[in-house]
């Protein structure tokens, strides 16, 4: 440690009053935790002028202790079972708050965009889908379809073959000129 | 168990207290944690037998119960700088005003730290652990522990300044 930081750890830091010992300890071997209201702090109007109060100028956590303690003494007349059921689902709650990322206004950010997005693609396929109607377009027929595939099974045999000769399906019978008579090419000498 | 938790009490209470009352920066609300933390000694005292630290296991569970404290609140860092903001005597009273004068600007200065900066400073400082215990301490790794420390050391060397150099002059 330097200079300074010796410096800051030799002043001592007010120890807890006196008074609190025993107050604690009886808490304790009681079951009460800290949010156990006391004689004094039965209204929150009363805070104010309690020495361990809280600033009377701090209006939101005023309104936070007062349901706490609402909360307090709702708590301790349910049965044991219940309890037992609610004290473990804070520790749960807590444990998802500090698994999820605590800034609750970036997941509500991060969700408006997943709708958004959700919305502007509906948006565009309902779009397309009016264009289309409004062009006349209708679905082909299968007959239509048929002879488009078949348009695209010769193009494909072409393509492979790379021979003008068509494919099998569609080649008509092939006819022998010897065969049926007919007389051959004549090649015309000059 | 009775003189158990009495002997805990008198022997970790003011420790416990005081890094309380830093992290929170309000009197209140490190008395009821305070409370919360020995009324949890003593439902399950098998807790503590099991340490190998007790102060060390005992700060632990006293941040973790002040971390849970302020989510049940729903609070944010701005909530706990806004609880920081509060006047709260940190340190003991000191006859001297001079001295006094340096309490009160030390005490702002932590409260100008952000929380987590503010926990490892207190636990350095005034508890003199390392930074192995402190990271133990608070869950956290020991290079966080580390840059917390230096972060938090460099911004109170910076707001201190003027009355550290009258201080180490001796003129105060």
């Amino acid at each position: 440690m330097d200079d300074f930081e010796q410096q800051l750890s030799r002043r001592p830091i007010a120890p807890p009053p006196t008074g609190w010992r025993d107050e604690i300890l009886a808490a304790a071997r009681q079951g009460r935790t800290g949010f156990q209201p006391v004689t004094e702090r039965t209204e929150i109007g009363s805070l104010v002028g309690d020495r361990t109060a809280i600033s009377a100028t701090n209006e939101e956590l005023i309104e936070a202790g007062g349901s706490v303690l609402a909360r307090q003494r709702d708590f301790d007349n349910l049965p044991a079972s219940a309890k037992d059921r609610l004290e473990a689902c804070p520790t749960l709650l807590a444990a998802l708050r500090g698994w999820l990322w605590p800034h609750p206004g970036a997941w509500a950010a991060l969700a408006a965009v997943w709708v958004f997005i959700f919305f502007m693609n509906h948006q565009i396929q309902v779009d397309v889908q009016h264009d289309i109607e409004l062009a006349g377009v209708r679905a082909p027929a299968a007959d239509v379809l048929n002879a488009f595939e078949e348009r695209r099974v010769a193009v494909e045999h072409y393509l492979a073959t790379d021979k003008f000769e068509p494919p099998i399906l569609d080649r008509p019978p092939v006819s022998n000129p010897r065969r049926t008579g007919s007389p051959p090419l004549m090649l015309l000498s000059t | 168990m009775a003189d158990e938790l009495e002997r805990i009490y008198d022997a970790h209470a003011a420790a416990l207290f005081a890094f309380l009352l830093n992290f929170t920066r309000n009197e209140d609300t490190a008395r009821d944690l305070l409370q919360e933390v020995f009324t949890k000694i003593a439902q399950r005292p098998e807790l503590l037998s099991d340490a190998r630290d007790e102060r060390g296991f005992l700060l632990r569970m006293t941040h973790r119960l002040a971390i849970d404290f302020f989510r049940r609140k729903h609070s944010r860092e701005r909530r706990h700088e806004a609880l920081a903001a509060e006047k709260s005597s940190l340190f003991a009273d000191a006859g001297d005003p001079d001295e006094a004068e340096f309490r009160r600007q030390l005490t702002d200065a932590l409260g100008e730290l952000p929380a987590d900066q503010r926990a490892v400073v207190h636990l350095k400082l005034w508890e003199g652990l390392t930074f192995d215990q402190i990271a133990t301490a608070l869950d956290i790794p020991l290079n966080t522990a580390a840059s917390r420390y230096r972060y938090g050391i460099d911004k109170l060397r910076d707001r201190l300044r003027p009355i550290y150099e009258e201080i180490k002059h001796g003129r105060l």
